[in-house]
């Protein structure tokens, strides 16, 4: 009886302090997430002026809110493919905006007129090849040779082109490149399947609304008709694929509104709560905010040129470092030699690689500002003319060396993932290493490796130590459009309004800003772990 | 929904008859190839001698003019680069900055280490896959969040919470340290999650089967098996959290002082200056002048990327070890 | 916050205002160059005539401005009315570097056209800029009162002389506590507050208080944002610290101001005490312009030359930002300096 009793003891001890443990861990992880919800709430109360609305206000508008998220999420849960649809219907918007602003800032700087040139020039005649040629195997060649050969006459003729392209709107450019050939793609993928009244519905809704939009904007300044058309094609068109998809599997696409209803029953409830009469929220993220620069005013200030900054700096740093890393990672994967003195170099270089990771970047803001910003030479010979303090390039290659060593790490984890057997069965077909590569690995490894790259995107948009030592501005009025301006970057700018005088920017202005770089974070990250989860639920 | 896929997959079998027709032809393409990423690899060591030159290069102009030597900046207790203090000079002495550096890596341990590896433990060992696939991507959105946001986080909301249960200045090493802990927690708990999952299950089942419950497997047989990736993991977070720079910037002041004793809990209710900071503090002053100031920068950062570089070793050094276990 | 709703509404008429004060400076300019003319023959004629056409719509380019943070909201409010009423075509990288790091790192290199500084350019700066074949040309832009400020509940400190300020804030002191300055104030240590040790705020505080530059004690908290500095104050009883009256205007309530002795009676710090020279603490802030730009960029002097009558502006120096706006007299004598460098 009493050895019994006190196993049973022992037991019971060793449960609670088995839950107990369990418990504990739960909370540790929880810690790390009550922190993130506490950074984001007290950062949105502050970006939606919160503390100006009355309690009751708020109350009818978090009601409402709740009422048309808790509807979608009840409706959502009890039907598999709604829920699928609801969730890649807000991660496709998601990735739509990530899109859209990439897509604004692109037409940015390479200005409508040199778009449309070469748009007119190659893309649009290699589209049309690649349309009207039946046959596969002649296909590819042709549309290449078209889209080289365009792209040499849209070069040699740019001045005479940018300058007729000039003469018309951006808008219409747009309409005419973008607008109208997609329509024709929508119409030849639709139409063998829907029929030519959906395809003709769909293709004409198209230009329609494309028509439509400097009709429906106000076109605020600094945002034209063209770039508010640019932006919404961006916005909208994966979505658009989403649905079409869906459709011609014949999924139900019910699902797809559910963003819309939560968004709609948040303006419902703001519509509500003002008719109250009690006091409304004053946000400062509204669209002013967006596409203002900065003023001695909070009430006028803005981070439009900064936001533009930040991206323009994450493509010019993607084109540069996103090739290099990966081509380093494939070598370190599939190439490197692993036995004898080479073998010892290469695990050097792995090992630097992973020391490199660990840097501060406030390092490497040294190392741009002496080598990338101000030049080297060796002797009479300039190795490296120097970019210049505070401007594009120089942030772009500083943020890119910063960000290189974490792209490869990651990438060659992606490569390292593919299995070896289709590596055989690609040698054994009688394919040379580098068709193993671009037609076997490189596929498959592809969305690994994106994620990467996208992740770190997401880290460099928020690094302010680098951009302080290249000597990068505080405040620009207009976005940079060349490589050689001088440019600022949300952290750059957020940073300087935390030493106002004025007590609004500090509050107000300052909450609006960390939440759209928090934003931008956010949906880039979103969109990686999109990408990663797409590639794990196809593997 | 995975159409684009599913063409490739389709097309491949009409590539792979070329590769075969083309195949002679390609061994010189495949050579270049070759050489264009080796050429990618050597960049990195490019940038990492990069690096050494560039801050070699500065220290050493520091330390050839006559205001201070390595010994005095080594074993100085006075940091001030821009100020004179009474004897009228100027002085470089890097220990208040290690100082206030080894006080926030210490805060940051205390809450990102514990916290880290329960988290690891728990998403590992406890968590259902759907809790993991919230909870992982959450964490890992912590380790995202720009290191000024966290500054602004310390100084706006941590700061004046703190102020209700101590007397503690506008800026003070604690909720510096305390934003740090937070932003390292996913690099210790995804580390340590990665090592706690490598441990085979062979492992546990072998404990179970001694009779040992679900905590003692867990704590006993699981964690120390996995002990050396977690101290890896360990290593390279107070690496990070040495070299983190705008949210102590920002946070924790920009006063150097030597630690406070025995009054220790001054040390975190003060202000600090921590060597990042210290450099972003004489960037935003003298970033193209030929004073002492400014050189200093390079100095300090000499001094950071070699403690972190010995971090980073040591931490590549205790993984590597226990990739061999297994 | 809540008045911010009046403020928006009251916004439209603000910016009328500005239009119209811009009118009348656009009209004094055009009378200030006619001026010119007349006094200096026809050299200025041949410059602007080499230049080409002087047509506002025209002006495009880059002007780079680096330098103090006490600088930085005049410098935004110029370019920014500039860009509004002039030519949006104009760009104005802006950066916060703190007077002397504005120096070092983008004027004396002649990376930047205009350096903000609160302190006057010191002989050393000028001579590296001369060795880079320039020479600076200072502009006062707005006067500011330093202003010495305490926590609300201290209830014992009402005025102050400079030299008890400078027992405070010197190093070789031996005073910890403020019963150390005047017996009847409390046995606590002080808690100090104060700029970066490189900005122009500084400098003049160290000069004009402990009274030789850049010399002060080791123990004070130096930061570049003077809004962390009113926090520093506002979170101890026993704190003290100085910064621009801007700040302390713009932020009424925060913290308590000391009046300052400075030997002939205590005087309160406000712009009316600043400008007739009895607040004892009233510095000039200004701007250097490399001249070698401004002989060669035509945006750069139309700039200075709106930027010169702004500086008049009661509405946006006053009230707006906080600092002493210039007199008529004053502003005269700049545009005639201006001119004159020119040409």
């Amino acid at each position: 009886m009493a050895t019994v009793d006190r196993l049973t003891f022992t037991n019971g001890l060793s449960k609670l302090k088995g839950a107990a443990f369990r418990l504990v861990c739960l909370g540790a992880t929880a810690v790390g997430v009550l922190a993130l919800a506490a950074l984001l709430l007290t950062v949105t109360w502050g970006a939606l002026g919160f503390d100006a609305a009355h309690p009751v206000w708020i109350l009818v508008v978090l009601t409402a809110t709740g009422l048309s998220t808790g509807g979608v999420v009840t409706y959502a849960r009890r039907d598999e493919t709604v829920k699928l649809a609801a969730i890649s219907s807000t991660a496709a918007l998601i990735g739509g905006a990530v899109l859209g602003v990439f897509a604004v800032v692109f037409q940015l700087i390479v200005t409508p007129s040199v778009w449309a040139a070469y748009a007119g020039g190659a893309l649009l005649p290699a589209l049309v090849t690649a349309l009207v040629i039946p046959n596969r195997r002649y296909r590819l060649p042709a549309t290449a040779a078209v889209l080289v050969g365009g792209g040499v006459v849209a070069t040699v003729a740019l001045d005479t082109l940018t300058e007729l392209a000039g003469a018309a709107d951006p808008w219409l450019l747009y309409l005419l490149t973008i607008v109208v050939p997609l329509a024709v793609l929508v119409w030849t993928r639709v139409e063998p399947t829907a029929g030519r009244r959906r395809a003709g519905l769909l293709a004409g809704g198209l230009v329609l609304a494309g028509v439509a939009v400097p009709l429906l904007t106000p076109a605020p300044d600094p945002l034209t008709p063209g770039l508010v058309l640019v932006f919404g094609l961006a916005l909208f068109s994966p979505l658009g694929v989403l649905a079409w998809r869906r459709f011609r599997n014949g999924q139900s696409n019910v699902g797809l509104a559910a963003p819309l209803v939560i968004v709609g029953g948040a303006v419902v409830g703001v519509v509500i709560a003002n008719a109250t009469g009690f006091a409304a929220a004053d946000p400062w993220l509204d669209w002013q905010f967006l596409t203002s620069p900065h003023s001695r005013l909070p009430e006028d200030a803005g981070l439009y040129p900064a936001v533009v900054g930040s991206f323009f700096i994450m493509m010019v740093m993607a084109a540069f470092a996103f090739p290099v890393s990966v081509g380093a990672a494939i070598y370190l994967e599939e190439y490197a030699p692993s036995t004898g003195w080479r073998g010892r170099i290469v695990q050097l270089i792995q090992v630097n690689i992973a020391n490199l990771a660990g840097v501060p970047s406030v390092v490497y803001g040294l190392l741009g500002l002496a080598i990338i910003a101000r030049g080297v030479s060796l002797g009479p010979f300039a190795l490296w003319p120097g970019t210049g303090t505070g401007v594009v390039t120089t942030a772009a290659f500083t943020l890119g060396l910063l960000i290189m060593p974490i792209t490869i790490i990651s990438a060659q984890e992606a490569i390292r993932a593919v299995p070896d057997a289709h590596r055989r069965a690609s040698y054994a077909m009688g394919a040379s290493d580098w068709h193993t590569l671009r037609n076997v690995v490189l596929p498959e490894a592809l969305p690994g490796i994106l994620t990467g790259t996208i992740l770190s995107l997401g880290r460099a948009i928020g690094e302010t130590a680098p951009l302080i030592m290249i000597g990068a501005a505080t405040t620009v009025y207009s976005p940079p459009t060349s490589l050689n301006d001088s440019v600022s970057a949300m952290p750059m700018q957020i940073y300087a309004w935390a030493g106002e005088f004025i007590a609004d920017f500090r509050t107000g202005v300052l909450s609006a800003g960390v939440l759209t770089l928090l934003l931008a974070m956010l949906a880039i990250n979103a969109v990686a772990i999109l990408v990663r989860n797409r590639y794990e639920r196809n593997q | 929904m995975s159409t684009p896929e599913e063409t490739a997959r389709a097309d491949q079998p009409a590539d792979a008859t070329d590769i075969t027709s083309r195949k002679a032809g390609e061994i010189q393409l495949d050579t270049a190839v070759r050489y264009v990423f080796a050429a990618c690899g050597v960049l990195t060591v490019l940038v990492t001698a990069g690096i050494i030159y560039v801050l070699i290069d500065g220290a050493q102009v520091f330390f050839a003019s006559d205001i201070v030597d390595v010994q005095g900046f080594l074993t100085g207790n006075t940091w001030k680069p821009t100020s004179k203090t009474g004897d009228g000079t100027y002085k470089f002495g890097i220990l208040p900055l290690v100082s206030g550096t080894l006080i926030i890596v210490v805060t940051s341990a205390v809450i990102a280490l514990p916290t880290g590896l329960g988290a690891a433990i728990y998403l590992s060992e406890y968590a259902s896959p759907r809790t993991r696939a919230i909870f992982k991507p959450t964490l890992e959105i912590l380790a995202g969040v720009p290191t000024i946001v966290y500054g602004f986080f310390a100084l706006f909301f941590i700061t004046p919470f703190l102020d209700n249960f101590f007397q503690i200045r506008t800026f003070n090493a604690l909720s510096a340290g305390i934003v740090v802990g937070i932003m390292i927690i996913p690099m210790v708990s995804s580390i340590s999650e990665d090592a706690i999952s490598a441990v085979p299950n062979s492992l546990r089942e072998a404990a179970y089967g001694l009779g040992s419950t679900k905590f003692e497997t867990t704590t006993r047989v699981v964690v120390p098996s996995a002990l050396s990736g977690i101290i890896s993991s360990y290593v390279l977070a107070l690496s990070r959290a040495i070299g983190e720079t705008m949210a102590v910037t920002v946070a924790a002041g920009q006063s150097a002082k030597m630690p406070f004793y025995p009054n220790v809990e001054q040390n975190l209710l003060q202000s600090i200056e921590t060597i990042t900071a210290a450099m972003i503090n004489v960037a935003s002053a003298d970033i193209g002048g030929n004073t002492p100031a400014y050189d200093s920068m390079f100095a300090l950062g000499l001094a950071l990327f070699g403690m972190t570089f010995v971090m980073n070793l040591v931490a590549e050094y205790i993984a590597g070890r226990y990739r061999e276990e297994y | 916050m809540s008045q911010d709703p009046h403020d928006r509404s009251g916004l439209p008429s603000r910016r009328n205002f500005l239009v119209s004060s811009s009118v009348v400076a656009a009209t004094a300019l055009a009378g200030c160059s006619g001026n010119g003319d007349d006094g200096d023959a026809g050299d200025g004629d041949t410059t602007s005539g080499d230049g080409g056409t002087t047509s506002a719509d025209e002006l495009s380019g880059t002007i780079r401005i680096s330098g103090s943070s006490t600088v930085y909201p005049v410098q935004v409010a110029a370019t920014e009315e500039f860009r509004a009423d002039v030519s949006d075509d104009v760009e104005f990288p802006i950066s916060r570097d703190g007077s002397t790091g504005g120096f070092e790192k983008f004027f004396l290199k002649g990376d930047s056209d205009i350096n903000g500084s609160s302190r006057p350019i010191l002989e050393e700066e000028v001579e590296r800029a001369r060795d880079q074949g320039f020479e600076p040309i200072e502009f006062q832009v707005a006067g500011d009162a330093l202003t010495a400020a305490v926590n609300n509940d201290n209830d014992w400190a009402e005025c102050i002389t400079i030299e008890e300020l400078s027992r405070i804030w010197s190093p070789d002191a031996e005073n910890e506590l403020w019963s150390d300055i005047r017996s009847e104030w409390p046995d606590e240590p002080f808690d100090l507050y104060g700029a970066a040790t490189t900005s122009g705020t500084f400098d003049y505080w160290t000069r004009e208080v402990v009274g030789e530059l850049r010399v002060i004690r080791d123990d004070f908290e130096g930061t570049e944002e003077d809004d962390l500095i009113a926090r520093g104050i506002s979170d101890n009883q026993y704190a003290h610290g100085y910064l621009p009256y801007a700040y302390y205007d713009n932020n009424p309530g925060s913290i308590k101001a000391l009046e300052i002795d400075g030997g002939e009676g205590c005087t309160e710090p406000s712009l009316t005490a600043a400008s007739d020279g009895t607040y004892p603490l009233a510095r000039p802030i200004f701007i250097y312009v490399n001249s070698n730009r401004l002989q060669e960029k035509e945006e750069l002097q139309e700039f200075l030359r709106y930027y010169i009558e702004l500086t008049g502006n009661q509405q946006i120096i006053a009230e707006e930002i906080g600092y002493v706006p210039m007199s008529d007299q004053e502003i005269q004598d700049n545009l005639n300096k201006l001119e004159e460098t020119i040409e």
